[in-house]
């Protein structure tokens, strides 16, 4: 079962209806996925003005391409496909995905159990990443993707996936300091 | 060096990584400050008007439209306009109250281009009445029914109104200072 929040079932009659121009099914797709094609752009480029551009974008594109969708895969998914191509293409402008594969030096494993991290020290840490890096972080652990996917998605080898996932987790847990209960940040 | 990237990443202790991602994808959703629906909406139904062949005059509504949001706003503080379209079927309405609506989305992102400074009570009533606009995006996203979607819809026309009659007051203020400030404001109740 995914983890996204784009995982929401929709009706077959409710993209017919929208196939068939009816506005109010159109905005019944919009109010569903609003939040969650926001929420996604926002994280990868941590820029509201961008995310709301991303969300007008990815949804007329979807509205566009509507009969384009066959049914063979889930619709959430490939709603999250436009999103994602969506904020793409922004990075893509910004000229960020140019990176090379590096490997960050390796941590020593620490605790066996899962400490508690408060959401509030993650937001702020999470913004402080690179935006490839928390695009890649967001896409491995929230969105599901795996390594093969997101390289093809930047068109960059797994090795540069890995790495970027592997900095992303190291440089939260650097900010994320271990107190008493669970990780904080530290600015 | 996948093999590296591995070895390196199991190093890193996969208690703090299951952690992580459960943190990552506890967070919440992020609501955007306004719905882009109505615009989207708008330009489906011209790009619906292209493809049966009838003309669009969208050029000319573009080009107009800060003529028609300034204008809508005198209009309503002349006459009391609820925003209700008449003489219309229901999908219709709803329609004709989308496009409404973007015409207000419009109006409001010219005037937020335009950087008017604001004192702190206008301020607080922009960001109230901000509020109220996505309580009713909210409810709308929860509304089946058609009736209470434009009675939505209607509200939150009211509430752009009154937000660029919030937005424009101190531009009004400055260019006619000897006028009642509360001129427009007792034109927009808000129910």
């Amino acid at each position: 079962m995914s983890t996204s929040s784009f995982a929401i079932d929709v009706p077959a009659s409710l993209l017919d209806r929208a196939r068939r121009g009816e506005a109010r099914a159109f905005e019944q797709i919009y109010r569903l996925f609003e939040r969650p094609v926001y929420s996604l752009a926002w994280r990868m480029l941590n820029d509201a003005d961008e995310a709301q551009e991303i969300l007008h974008d990815a949804m007329l594109a979807l509205f566009g391409k509507l009969d384009q969708f066959r049914g063979d895969a889930p619709f959430w998914g490939w709603l999250r496909q436009i999103a994602v191509n969506e904020a793409l293409m922004r990075l893509r402008k910004r000229k960020l995905i140019e990176f090379t594969d590096e490997v960050p030096e390796p941590t020593d494993a620490l605790e066996p159990e899962p400490p508690r991290i408060d959401s509030r020290d993650l937001e702020v840490a999470l913004r402080k990443l690179p935006t490839v890096t928390r695009s890649v972080v967001w896409l491995y652990h929230v969105e599901g993707y795996s390594h093969e996917e997101i390289a093809s998605l930047f068109d960059k080898t797994v090795s540069f996936s890995k790495s970027q996932l592997s900095r992303g987790t190291q440089r939260l847990r650097g900010m994320l300091t271990v107190v008493e209960g669970g990780l904080a940040y530290a600015g | 060096m996948p093999d590296e990237i591995d070895r390196i990443s199991a190093l890193g202790g996969a208690a703090d990584d299951r952690a992580l991602a459960e943190a990552l994808r506890a967070l919440p959703l992020l609501t955007p400050q306004r719905s882009t629906l109505p615009a989207l909406l708008a330009l489906r139904q011209a790009q619906a008007r292209r493809a049966t062949g009838r003309r669009p005059n969208w050029m000319a509504w573009a080009a107009g439209v800060m003529v028609i949001g300034l204008g809508l706003l005198v209009f309503k503080a002349q006459t009391g306009d609820s925003g209700h379209p008449t003489g219309t079927d229901e999908p219709d309405r709803l329609q004709a109250l989308m496009q409404r609506s973007l015409e207000w989305e419009t109006a409001l992102r010219r005037l937020e281009q335009q950087n008017m400074p604001m004192d702190a009570g206008t301020a607080m009533a922009s960001a109230e009445l901000e509020d109220l606009i996505s309580l009713t995006d909210l409810q709308l996203g929860a509304t089946e029914n058609d009736t209470q979607a434009q009675s939505l819809w209607e509200r939150r026309i009211r509430l752009m109104s009154r937000l660029a009659e919030v937005r424009s007051q101190p531009a009004w203020d400055k260019a006619f200072p000897d006028q009642s400030p509360t001129l427009l404001s007792a034109a927009y109740p808000i129910n």
